[in-house]
């Protein structure tokens, strides 16, 4: 069964659709991700144009970050001050982002841009937790392992506008919440991510946040960095496309349910391992993308 | 079925009128209008006619959509990476352009006549805007990139001896309509070739329209942009809310 969707304008078969949305909620519901950073390439590979999965997967990530968050709430795991602090700097970047997409792409070169991005990060990410993965599988094996330093103190400590974030035991500068924020929020805008795979492991490594705030930190902010994305794709690229999401999100929230249940009875280390290599599969198939001499040196867009 | 019954209903209405008029060209679609509707995965039309002489004679069909500017845009690889480095845009090209016909279009006429009646992809219009770089290239690169990407994109096609003759009056022919047509005025022409110069044509109208969801979607998207914005939003809230309080144990 096809549907024309809209906005991408092309016709796609519904179940690949609620299938894709479902076997990337599975991983996110597995490995507590969001799947903003697979969801995106995945419809690409799928051939939704580029700018179109950017700003479709940005207005599903807020319905999924919604979702997530209220748990969070519940527990009362979320730093509102702090979440305020990355919301400003995010809110910052995602409409420096929106604007650069959009100057990309009229100069042709979003495309690529946004493979390149994704290469980038996902390499990246998805090495670190590779390694990661690898060293605790070994860990496991041995005994009696060892504690870093808690905290440590560096130049970033000595910036200017300090503030008190009590829920999260700290007295740093807001300008490096609001940094952090503003790099993610750029990030969401051009690759149509939540940025959690970033933003978590800053806020840990580089604010020095305690963990047990941190997923619902950054799915609070999250939220209105992926809804000032969509509300921005909308007006100023219309590349979003809420027939697609809705599809998309029907199935991730089926396919979570389930991921969590999973996720819950597996091993973690080899779980993460799995995730890494996925991620660099990912990553693989871009890179190939990108550095493989094309078939056809021309490709043709209609314009507007 | 109703093709079925449309054809032989077509084929007694031809058979009697063409009695009267010797050599008289006359050629239907079986449907005026496409719907791009939210189910629409492309169409096929049938398009059916009769001429005394058919089979000898040659006929060429031609669907043209409306005029559009397309970006051609060519990739050159800088530090490993292949990247756009070339633009041209060319000015008033049909985003639709089907040709089908009896025998090959450099057998059926002369150069010239093909060229006065816009037949083949040698003889769409090829105007560059004003801000194109084409530097390395040549012009007739560009060209022939064009008509093979657009060949590659389903909504160009020539095709030769798709037009089929039955008992020397009656042809028919296919007409693809991918699932990637945009809406619009679509114009068909049929040409009636006799020792290559044209004898008769016939010209009618096929539209092309989006309705259902899709076409409302798209609509308030384009229209009412910052509206769609957030009811993209409120939507999303929602239903991420909605969710969360269905599967909540």
């Amino acid at each position: 069964m096809y549907v024309y969707l809209p906005i991408a304008e092309l016709s796609m078969n519904i179940f690949t659709i609620i299938g894709l949305g479902g076997a990337v909620g599975l991983l996110s519901g597995i490995f507590g991700v969001g799947g903003g950073f697979l969801m995106t390439p995945l419809l690409i590979f799928l051939g939704v144009p580029a700018p179109v999965a950017v700003g479709t997967e940005a207005n599903q990530i807020v319905a999924s970050s919604v979702s997530g968050v209220l748990a969070h709430f519940r527990r009362g795991n979320v730093d509102i001050k702090m979440g305020l602090v990355l919301l400003a700097g995010g809110l910052t970047g995602s409409t420096i982002g929106v604007w650069l997409f959009a100057l990309l792409r009229q100069l042709g070169q979003i495309e690529v841009v946004i493979k390149l991005s994704f290469i980038l990060f996902l390499g990246i990410i998805g090495t670190l937790m590779l390694i990661e993965s690898m060293r605790a599988i070994m860990r496991s094996r041995q005994t009696g392992a060892r504690r870093g330093k808690l905290h440590q103190h560096n130049w970033l400590h000595g910036l200017p506008f300090k503030m008190r974030f009590r829920k999260s035991k700290l007295y740093i500068s807001a300008l490096l919440p609001f940094g952090v924020g503003a790099i993610v929020g750029v990030l969401s805008a051009i690759m149509g991510v939540g940025g959690g795979f970033i933003m978590v492991p800053a806020m840990i490594y580089l604010l020095g946040m305690p963990t047990s705030v941190v997923v619902g930190t950054s799915l609070f902010q999250i939220i209105f960095v992926t809804a000032n994305v969509t509300f921005l794709q909308s007006v100023q690229t219309q590349t979003v496309d809420i027939m697609l999401a809705g599809l998309l999100l029907f199935g991730a929230v089926v396919g979570a349910q389930f991921g969590t249940r999973i996720g819950a009875k597996l091993k973690g280390e080899q779980l993460r391992g799995l995730l890494a290599l996925l991620v660099l599969g990912v990553c693989a198939k871009l890179v190939f993308d990108v550095v493989i001499t094309p078939e056809d040196f021309f490709s043709v867009e209609f314009l507007r | 079925m109703i093709r079925i019954l449309f054809s032989s209903l077509l084929v007694l209405f031809l058979s009697a009128s063409l009695g009267h008029a010797q050599n008289r060209l006359v050629a239907d679609l079986d449907q005026k209008e496409v719907q791009i509707t939210t189910g629409f995965n492309g169409a096929e039309l049938l398009l059916f006619g009769a001429l005394d002489r058919a089979s000898v004679d040659d006929i060429a069909i031609i669907v043209t959509g409306p005029s559009k500017n397309i970006a051609i845009r060519r990739k050159s690889n800088v530090a490993g990476i292949w990247l756009n480095t070339e633009n041209a845009e060319v000015v008033g090209l049909p985003s639709f352009y089907h040709i089908l016909t009896t025998k090959p279009l450099d057998v059926i006429s002369s150069e010239n006549t093909l060229k006065i009646n816009k037949l083949g992809f040698d003889h769409i219009p090829f105007r560059l805007a004003r801000d194109s770089s084409i530097d390395d290239a040549p012009e007739a690169e560009w060209k022939d990139a064009l008509v093979r990407n657009m060949q590659k994109t389903g909504l160009w096609s020539n095709r030769t001896g798709e037009v089929e003759v039955i008992s020397d009056v009656l042809f028919r022919a296919d007409i693809e309509i991918p699932a990637n047509i945009m809406p619009g005025d679509y114009n068909v022409r049929v040409l009636h070739f006799r020792d290559g110069a044209v004898v008769e044509e016939n010209s009618s109208t096929l539209n092309v329209v989006k309705t259902g969801l899709s076409a409302e979607i798209y609509r308030i998207a384009h229209e009412y942009a910052a509206f769609y914005g957030i009811f993209a939003i409120i939507f999303a809230v929602a239903s991420g809310w909605l969710a969360a309080v269905a599967f909540r144990k």
